[in-house]
């Protein structure tokens, strides 16, 4: 089914739009939940409730002709996948003791492994561990402004907090997320 | 970000991954999600309420209720009193009338202290007449008053300051029955004083 299918099916309010939208979109929502999550349990929960609310704020967009609803789609389920995390408050508010320093001298030990990795060329499995590895403010941050392509003002006032807060998040995401990948393809047990 | 730090992921080729990363459709799923209920999702239409909430400005319209609650206490106290109305404030000025009388009443003593007494509580409520004439005893006696209403002091001082009096009593010629007039309040003497200077 096209967008312009699922407009025109929004439009005449069929009932069985909702297993249809579900089954379109099913693939995509799913992913972005697996981001946004920590592990695959939390996954399902975060994709359930998200689908929901994007589902109810689709159908009241109906009437705008001008809209596109897979985007409203998509943003709102986003967004609701945020605040989904931001509500698991004993997880969100877990304060971060990583800072972005690493070490002027490396490690020279001839049993380690010290191969170059490429990081263009990790599979999307390993990438998405490393990143639901990450502590639940990092994460969202780099899955909105890197991924999903929100502004910092814009992450900021999905977050609330403040801009500097954003940024520097971000910056530990990407040392984070780095170190995580590394460790991940050296073997490294997290 | 430390400056030893590089970083090295192309976030661009990221970005592009992790996009079009999607997970296969099952249709389990689809039973999974009918199971938990939420296939039926009752979509809430929002109510009328709440549009006007919407639309309607927030500082207009707690305005208005200022507004109407003010008038509303305005309106019930014009209602209770009437300022315009004459009759009342007849009655008002003679109950006044009344109530001053009443007072006035109570105010006068009963009890004939003494003329001197009696002249000055009269100066509290009414004027002294110019007619009216002291007598240089009265104007001593208050002296005398005066000097006996002193804070208490000590048993020796008291004995050199009453020889000091008596003598000056004997200079200014006055009798024994004149100074026995001491019980009268404090407040008196220093009123007829004032009374005499204001004459």
């Amino acid at each position: 089914m096209s967008p312009n299918e699922l407009s025109d099916l929004i439009q005449k309010n069929d009932k069985t739009l909702i297993q249809q939208v579900f089954e379109l979109y099913y693939g995509k929502l799913a992913g972005i939940a697996m981001r946004y999550a920590k592990d695959n349990t939390q996954a399902d929960l975060v994709f359930h409730s998200a689908f929901e609310r994007a589902y109810n704020k689709l159908y009241h967009f109906r009437n705008q002709k001008k809209s596109e609803p897979e985007k409203i789609l998509i943003e709102e389920f986003i967004i609701a996948s945020v605040e989904f995390i931001k509500s698991i408050r004993s997880e969100y508010y877990v304060s971060s003791t990583v800072y972005a320093i690493d070490k002027a001298i490396k490690n020279y030990d001839l049993f380690e492994n010290n191969d170059l990795i490429d990081f263009n060329k990790t599979d999307i499995e390993t990438i998405i561990k490393a990143l639901q590895i990450l502590v639940p403010s990092q994460r969202l941050i780099f899955n909105l402004h890197v991924i999903d392509g929100f502004s910092i003002q814009e992450s900021a006032f999905i977050l609330e907090t403040s801009e500097e807060t954003i940024k520097s998040n971000l910056e530990k995401a990407r040392f984070n997320l780095q170190k995580n990948i590394e460790k991940k393809l050296k073997g490294i047990t997290i | 970000m430390s400056s030893h730090f590089t970083y090295e992921i192309d976030e661009r080729n990221l970005k592009q991954k992790l996009k079009d990363f999607e997970l296969e459709y099952k249709p389990e799923a689809w039973l999974k999600f009918q199971k938990q209920g939420l296939s039926q999702i009752k979509i809430k239409e929002p109510s009328t309420f709440i549009k006007v909430k919407i639309h309607s400005n927030k500082r207009l319209l707690l305005g208005l209720i200022f507004l109407t609650i003010i008038i509303s206490i305005a309106s019930v106290l014009f209602k209770i009193i009437n300022i315009k109305n004459p009759i009342n404030k007849n009655i008002i000025s003679k109950n006044l009338n009344k109530t001053l009388n009443e007072e006035n009443k109570k105010i006068n003593p009963k009890i004939l202290l003494n003329p001197l007494i009696l002249k000055t509580k009269k100066n509290t409520i009414e004027k002294v007449t110019q007619k009216d004439t002291i007598n240089q005893e009265d104007v001593n006696n208050e002296k005398r008053v005066i000097i006996k209403s002193v804070p208490n002091q000590s048993d020796k001082n008291l004995k050199i300051k009453n020889l000091n009096y008596d003598e000056l009593n004997k200079q200014n010629n006055l009798s024994e029955e004149t100074l026995k007039i001491q019980n009268l309040p404090n407040i008196l003497p220093i009123l007829r004083i004032d009374s005499i200077k204001s004459e």
